[in-house]
């Protein structure tokens, strides 16, 4: 019999973005404890390798003024993953942490005691970011150059490893002098499990250098393989076999019973989760302009008013470059497929989803793995904090059954369970 | 028997009768003792502040008394007579001297006995009275006073743990301590934090971190981090304490420390070590930022309004626009108002620098024993309104000592309560016997430390004062 390889999935607690439908009655609150509690105890059950939570430091605007038609407002990632520590036992925990705002001794100390109190179970998601509109919340700013980004977070974790290892640092870079060492028990797992999401070719390298595991944005089989690929042949540049790191690319799901059901709940979810107002935001990000006169159910404005060089969207990662050109394609696209603003946006906000009966989608996950097209996925369910309650009770038997996925954690920590299976 | 209670005068005939008996039926147990020895001085009247007589019917057959002495109240002269003993009288008097007492405003009680008196020295340890060493008059009578307290209202009760201790048992020793303690009543849990290098073989935790692991396991106590603002970005640590609220529903505060060591400006590379005016003077502004931060969410902003697709009434999320020497903080917080509003600030007032910020800003005030007052009137002149908690620092290292120190706290130091401060995390279960007299004895269901703190929960410095009007 041979030993198939197995899957490795993450919840990703719903968070900002307008995936998450706060509409509907089933949504609860994204602050409450019990929120994160309830969807903690849902992944371990579902024996889900981790928790995974984002992370945005300054509320999101649009045209000058607070953006109100997604989900606002989340705690404290490293906060929170410290006290789900205390009522999961196996579930890894990663948090989302910008290298940009944070400093290496201090961060590396916060991990180094979530690694502590959760036994071995914690995890970071590096992110980097340059955003000025985010560092007026700094005493130090944001204001990075876009090009020292990937250097400066390679010192910052490079300076974090040897923290990690209980070494006394004695550090002087290009960024960071940092001299002293952590006090801080060394853990069962040595170390957190490092998570990547940059996909440019610094990314790429900053994650084949460093990383357990990335969060890629390629939930498609084709693009999935060949990033996949790419990625075994950077992880043999820095000395490390392709079993080192996996891949994992967000997706969220939706099941129905029957194929057509499946279906329908995907419309409504699409649609619940690009109101009108939403559409005309998202047009108005592309066309750098206020739309507000515009009907969500009417055709789109003209790429005549575009105006260039206005971002009206901050606090995000979507910025748009060429808008013009990103409009024509827009609009063209409506003209040949009859679509309405609000179409166009649900269009165009689409991401990698997973849409079926319980046995398509472990069929199409198991496909993802068995191929090379990834090493599972990081799930995001569009429902605060049950959505994942349905994947865990009618998905997870069914990749069990089929011998791809685990019915108890191999060990005690993190690197256990994307390892050891 | 009907037996009832009554208020009298001390030098009324009933009263001065039953005083007359007792002294007949104990002065020969003393008589050897106070014949090398002066009698002890005449009570003073003017001191009496209540006198309680027992009836049986028409016959007096118990009384008890309450004295300010020395500022202490001190319970005199309780005597019940010889034919209606063994029928709880004594407790049911001591119990009426403890309610008259509680309306008059006493916090403590205190009372002496003599060595030769084993059937009082029974009651009070049944009634729950403490020893405690000779007080006041009696200071330098050990060899024949025995001394008791009683506590009438609970002392705000709280605890410094290291956050140190050997690798392997730092975190479940620390847990089992906030369990214990808060079990036992005590109402906040300072975790202390230090970014320096621990003492040989031992580690430390991040503060936070471990107050974060406690929140959802250890119910009832406060959680209250040290987070220095020397290093440490304000935005970062305002949502660690707000997010800390929302885990521990109400329970969090912040220990504000501030970092002066090289050692420490080291580990961050940015600035080099700082006074301690410096390093309070930025601490000041950190304490304003997390706290504008914490009001920058009305509580009701987030109104999930379907109908117009809004989530929030952005009306009610608010920049802060901190523009300090030090830094400044755009905001609003990313997280929304937390359960207790602002989760209350702790400073500890050990020189000057502290000292100002703690008056000005702390709703919990720490001193040594003796800077109460000067807590106090400095309080004064910073023209606070609402309630500031100053409590005293008490080193511990044994329980042995500690029910005298809590006995007499409020009358010694004039202090609402005290910190244990441990130097090793302790095991608590000793603590508990010797706590229970002083803590609270009701345990409401969800009391936020705001509520323990009798501070009310405040309102938005945001709100509009127009829209309270309207409505």
């Amino acid at each position: 019999m041979t030993v198939r390889k197995q899957i490795h999935l993450a919840a990703h607690f719903p968070g900002v973005n307008n995936t998450t439908i706060w509409a509907d009655p089933a949504s609860g609150s994204q602050i409450d404890f019990s929120s994160f509690e309830h969807f903690a105890a849902t992944a371990e059950r579902g024996r889900f390798d981790f928790l995974f939570l984002a992370e945005g430091l300054r509320v999101r605007e649009h045209n000058g003024e607070i953006h109100d038609l997604d989900v606002v407002g989340r705690p404290d990632t490293l906060t929170v993953l410290a006290a789900v520590a205390a009522i999961t036992k196996r579930l890894g925990l990663v948090g989302t942490i910008n290298t940009t705002f944070n400093e290496p001794f201090e961060l590396a100390r916060q991990l180094a005691s979530l690694e502590l109190v959760s036994g071995g179970r914690s995890g970071w998601n590096i992110v980097t970011s340059n955003d000025a509109f985010t560092g007026e919340n700094f005493r130090r700013g944001g204001f990075l150059d876009n090009a020292d980004r990937y250097t400066r977070a390679s010192e910052f974790v490079d300076v974090a490893e040897a923290l990690w290892q209980g070494a006394t640092a004695d550090h002087h870079g290009e960024f960071f002098d940092v001299v002293g060492s952590l006090e801080v028990p060394v853990s069962p797992q040595g170390k957190p499990i490092i998570v990547q999401a940059g996909v440019s070719a610094e990314g790429r390298d900053l994650a084949a250098r460093y990383a357990d595991a990335i969060f890629s944005p390629f939930a498609d089989l084709v693009k999935g393989r060949e990033f996949y690929a790419d990625i075994a042949q950077r992880l043999e540049k820095f000395g490390r076999g392709a079993d080192e790191l996996k891949i994992l690319p967000g997706a969220t799901f939706v099941l129905g019973d029957t194929e057509a059901e499946a279906e329908e709940r995907y419309q409504y979810e699409r649609r619940a989760q690009v109101s009108g107002a939403t559409a005309i935001r998202t047009l108005e990000a592309v066309w750098g302009r206020d739309l507000s006169e515009y009907d969500p159910d009417g055709p789109l404005p003209s790429v005549d008013l575009v105006v260039e060089n206005v971002e009206l969207t901050a606090g995000r990662a979507t910025h748009h470059k060429d808008r013009r050109g990103t409009a024509s394609e827009w609009v063209e696209q409506a003209e040949a497929e009859g679509l309405s603003i609000r179409d166009a946006a649900i269009s165009k906000l689409a991401r990698g989803v997973l849409v079926g009966t319980p046995t398509q989608v472990a069929d199409r996950i198991d496909e993802f793995v068995q191929t090379d097209a990834s090493d599972g996925f990081v799930l995001v369910p569009s429902i605060t904090p049950s959505g994942l309650d349905e994947f865990v009770d009618k998905v997870i038997p069914l990749l069990q059954e089929r011998g791809s996925y685990r019915t108890e954690y191999e060990g005690e920590t993190l690197r256990d369970a994307l390892f050891s299976g | 028997m009907s037996i009832e209670i009554r208020e009298s005068q001390w030098n009324g005939a009933e009263a001065a009768a039953l005083r007359l008996e007792m002294d007949t039926e104990l002065r020969p147990r003393y008589a050897d003792l106070f014949a090398s020895k002066p009698a002890y001085p005449a009570v003073d009247v003017e001191a009496i502040v209540l006198t309680l007589v027992a009836f049986d019917g028409d016959l007096p057959v118990g009384t008890a008394s309450l004295k300010n002495t020395d500022g202490y109240s001190e319970v005199k002269r309780v005597f019940v007579a010889a034919s209606h003993r063994r029928r709880n009288l004594g407790a049911a008097l001591l119990t009426a001297v403890e309610e008259h007492a509680a309306a008059l405003g006493v916090t403590d009680l205190v009372l002496q006995t003599g060595l030769r008196q084993p059937e009082a020295i029974a009651l009070y340890e049944r009634e729950g009275w403490r020893p405690i060493p000779p007080f006041g008059p009696y200071a330098a009578d050990t060899e024949i006073s025995r001394c008791f307290a009683k506590p009438l209202a609970p002392l705000f009760v709280a605890v410094e743990l290291p956050a140190v201790g050997e690798p392997a048992t730092l975190v479940p020793r620390s847990i089992a301590a906030l369990r214990e303690f808060a079990e036992a009543g005590v109402d906040l849990a300072v975790i202390a934090d230090d970014l320096r290098a621990a003492p040989a073989g031992l580690a430390r935790i991040d503060a936070p971190t471990l107050a974060a692991f406690a929140a959802p396991t250890v119910a009832g106590i406060g959680l209250a981090p040290a987070i220095s603002t020397t290093h440490t970005e304000p935005f970062h640590l305002s949502k660690v304490v707000q997010t800390l609220d929302h885990a521990s529903h109400g329970r969090a505060a912040w220990q504000v420390v501030v970092s002066t060591s090289e050692e420490e400006s080291a580990h961050f590379g940015r600035k080099t070590a700082v006074d301690s005016g410096q390093a309070w003077a930025e601490a000041e502004e950190a304490i304003e930022v997390a706290e504008r931060l914490w009001d920058s969410w009305e509580d009701d902003a987030e109104i999930r309004d379907v109908a117009t697709g809004r989530f929030i009434d952005r009306e009610r999320v608010h920049h802060i626009d901190f523009e300090g020497s030090y830094f400044s903080v755009r905001g609003p917080s990313i997280v929304p108002r937390s359960p207790q509003g602002r989760p209350p600030i702790i400073v500890s007032a050990t020189d000057d620098a502290s000292l100002d910020v703690a008056v000005r800003r702390a709703d919990i005030i720490r001193v040594a024993p003796g800077l109460v007052a000067q807590a106090r009137s400095g309080v004064d002149r910073a023209g606070r309104d609402g309630a500031v908690t100053v409590l005293v620092d008490v080193a511990v290292a044994s329980a042995d000592t500690l029910t005298a120190t809590l006995a007499t706290l409020r009358h010694d130091t004039g202090a609402d309560g005290v910190v244990l401060v441990f130097a090793e995390t302790p095991d608590a279960a000793d603590y508990t016997d010797t706590l229970a007299p002083f803590v609270r004895s009701e345990r409401p269901d969800a009391p936020t430390l705001r509520d323990r703190l009798r501070l009310e929960r405040p309102v938005s410095r945001y709100v509009r004062a127009l829209e309270g009007a309207l409505s």
